[in-house]
């Protein structure tokens, strides 16, 4: 399974003397069992870009293949598409309006289609899957804290069981408590239910702890792409485009420049740990 | 100077037809900020920090116990106006908080409100607008800038009422890495220089490490409130609010429980890397080349 992006540029209102490329020839491909982050700074193109993924946006020239098949193509089921290809919004619990948790997470598989039965499964387990304990089920979303929120309108999209997850920013606002459970949330679909992961994030820190490969955006375009590792040692490039490598890399740098042999690939606060305890050997009590 | 006694805030809430219950957002906050501070907030979603910070500009009035900014009773609508001269609020959204099409009339719109003088208000829009280094957009369309630029337009058109003080309500939550270091840069900067009282209230532990106090708010209470050292020397503490420590503080809190000899406070990666040039000098007992 994958979604290919194939020489796709998007142009915003085009024709008109508003016309402003958003997206200039990007080409992508999204392998099964990925988990890509996806980084650049305000107005770089990530929202737009993900927008294609599920064909919530149609492409100016050029096309997005799922499994090999042009999503853009007459009697290709968008529907089908979307419950195979789940989209969580920035701030997606603004969203929520039913008048229980439950209800609000059986819209999804409600509209495409499921007979009554497995939609109540699909939900029930999509709420088991975001931590959402039995009590709240019945209780409405607005009562609910915004870390609690902000789980149940992603068991919104889980209930649809998606193949791949596609989330914009799911942390933004949220306490580190709160961002914690989303990203362990995340990194356990990744991991146990073998879901395809896009996370588009602002913090540095939670992308080289999860993802296995980074998509840098600058203005339309893909600036670099390639493993964690690898991305994060432009971190001068990366700076000139208003981000920055996590905090871990510029400290095993200046130890490095200190005269410490240590390896600057690292990128996690753990393993830089792990590091310094192997490697600098000066007395411990 | 921002002073509170017992400051309660409730509202009721609809259970049902007949039925009504109070949710009592802060409990009895007693707080005391003197002139020139920087203060971040932090807590948990929910703990009551926004709805702190929308008393300090009386968008909101105490339900209990009294808040006076600068001496004056928030409660008073009669102190509401100069209240809102003397305390600016930067929000969370940067796109929610811009009104006009270009940059300099917008950092102005204040002003022309209170009715200051067209001379006097080009010059303070001039001056607010080289403070947070964005004279060079005077002309431009606030759309075509980034998160971060229009965050220091928002606090430009503050700086031109000459306020006091600046409430930022999670105004770097939108941003990028290159935005909140822009902003967080800007808000230091008018806090050394011009003693503006700062009240930063933000989820990234990183941007609290240059205040002079922490509030931690848990459940509508202060339950914290030390410099940033004390704050995060207990991590296990912060853990329970729903916090953490910025990335530094956790690496030096491992690395001590390695038994690396730390004893000065870290709470940056540059105070991180100091201990380590420290050790090649010979300060914290080393023993070079050998393992121990």
């Amino acid at each position: 399974m994958s979604i290919e992006v194939r020489n796709l540029n998007y142009i915003y209102n085009e024709g008109t003397v508003f016309e402003k490329q958003g997206l200039r020839n990007i080409n992508l491909t999204i392998e099964d069992g990925e988990f890509i982050g996806i980084i650049g700074h305000t107005g770089s193109g990530k929202s737009t870009l993900i927008q294609h993924f599920n064909g919530l946006n149609k492409p100016s020239s050029g096309t997005v293949l799922y499994n090999g098949d042009d999503i853009y193509k007459k009697g290709f089921s968008k529907k089908q598409l979307r419950s195979k290809v789940g989209l969580v919004f920035q701030y997606p619990e603004y969203q929520l309006f039913e008048t229980t948790v439950l209800n609000d997470v059986k819209f999804g598989p409600k509209n495409i289609g499921l007979s009554e039965e497995d939609i109540d499964n699909n939900a029930r387990d999509a709420l088991e899957m975001a931590g959402i304990p039995k009590e709240m089920y019945n209780v409405s979303p607005l009562e609910l804290s915004g870390g609690e929120k902000r789980r149940v309108a992603i068991a919104g999209v889980l209930a649809m069981k998606p193949k791949f997850l596609i989330l914009d920013e799911p942390t933004a606002g949220l306490d580190p408590g709160g961002k914690n459970e989303i990203l362990s949330l995340i990194d356990n679909l990744h991991k146990k239910d073998g879901v395809t992961i896009v996370l588009v994030s602002h913090s540095m820190e939670d992308v080289a702890k999860y993802a296995t490969r980074l998509v840098v955006m600058n203005d339309g375009e893909i600036f670099i792409s390639g493993t964690p590792g690898e991305v994060f040692k432009k971190y001068r490039e990366l700076e000139k485009i208003g981000l920055s490598a996590p905090q871990t890399v510029y400290f095993l740098k200046e130890l490095k420049n200190l005269g410490y042999d240590v390896n600057t690939d690292i990128i996690t606060p753990d393993e830089a740990v792990r590091e310094i305890v192997k490697k600098i050997h000066v007395k411990r009590i | 100077m921002i002073k509170s006694e017992n400051l309660v805030y409730e509202y009721k809430r609809n259970i049902s037809d007949n039925k009504e219950d109070r949710i009592r957002v802060l409990d009895g906050l007693n707080i005391d900020i003197e002139d020139g501070q920087f203060i971040s907030i932090v807590g948990h979603n929910g703990s009551g920090k926004s709805t702190l910070a929308r008393h300090l500009n009386a968008l909101l009035m105490p339900t209990g116990g009294t808040l006076w900014v600068n001496g004056m009773d928030t409660s008073d609508e009669n102190n509401t106006l100069s209240i809102r001269q003397n305390t600016g609020m930067v929000f969370q959204n940067p796109d929610n908080q811009i009104v006009a099409s270009v940059v300099e009339e917008d950092v102005a719109f204040a002003l022309e409100n209170i009715g200051v003088p067209t001379d006097d208000i080009w010059r303070r829009v001039e001056k607010s607008l080289a403070t947070v280094g964005m004279i060079k957009y005077r002309e431009d369309a606030p759309n075509h800038l980034s998160g971060g630029q229009k965050q220091r337009i928002a606090i430009a058109g503050i700086l031109a009422m000459k306020p006091r003080c600046i409430v930022l309500d999670e105004s770097t939550a939108m941003l990028d890495p290159g935005g909140r270091k822009e902003v967080i840069d800007a808000v230091r900067e008018l806090n050394s220089k011009e003693h503006i009282n700062i009240i930063l209230i933000t989820h990234y532990m990183e941007e609290t490490i240059y205040s002079d106090r922490i509030f931690v708010m848990n459940r509508g209470r202060i339950v914290m409130d030390g410099p940033p050292e004390h704050i995060f020397s207990d991590i296990s503490m912060l853990k329970k609010y729903n916090l953490e420590a910025p990335q530094a503080v956790y690496i030096a809190d491992r690395l001590r429980k390695e038994g690396f000899v730390i004893n000065k406070p870290v709470l940056s990666m540059d105070d991180l890397v100091s201990v380590f040039a420290d050790y090649k000098i010979g300060v914290g007992n080393v023993d070079r080349g050998k393992k121990s």
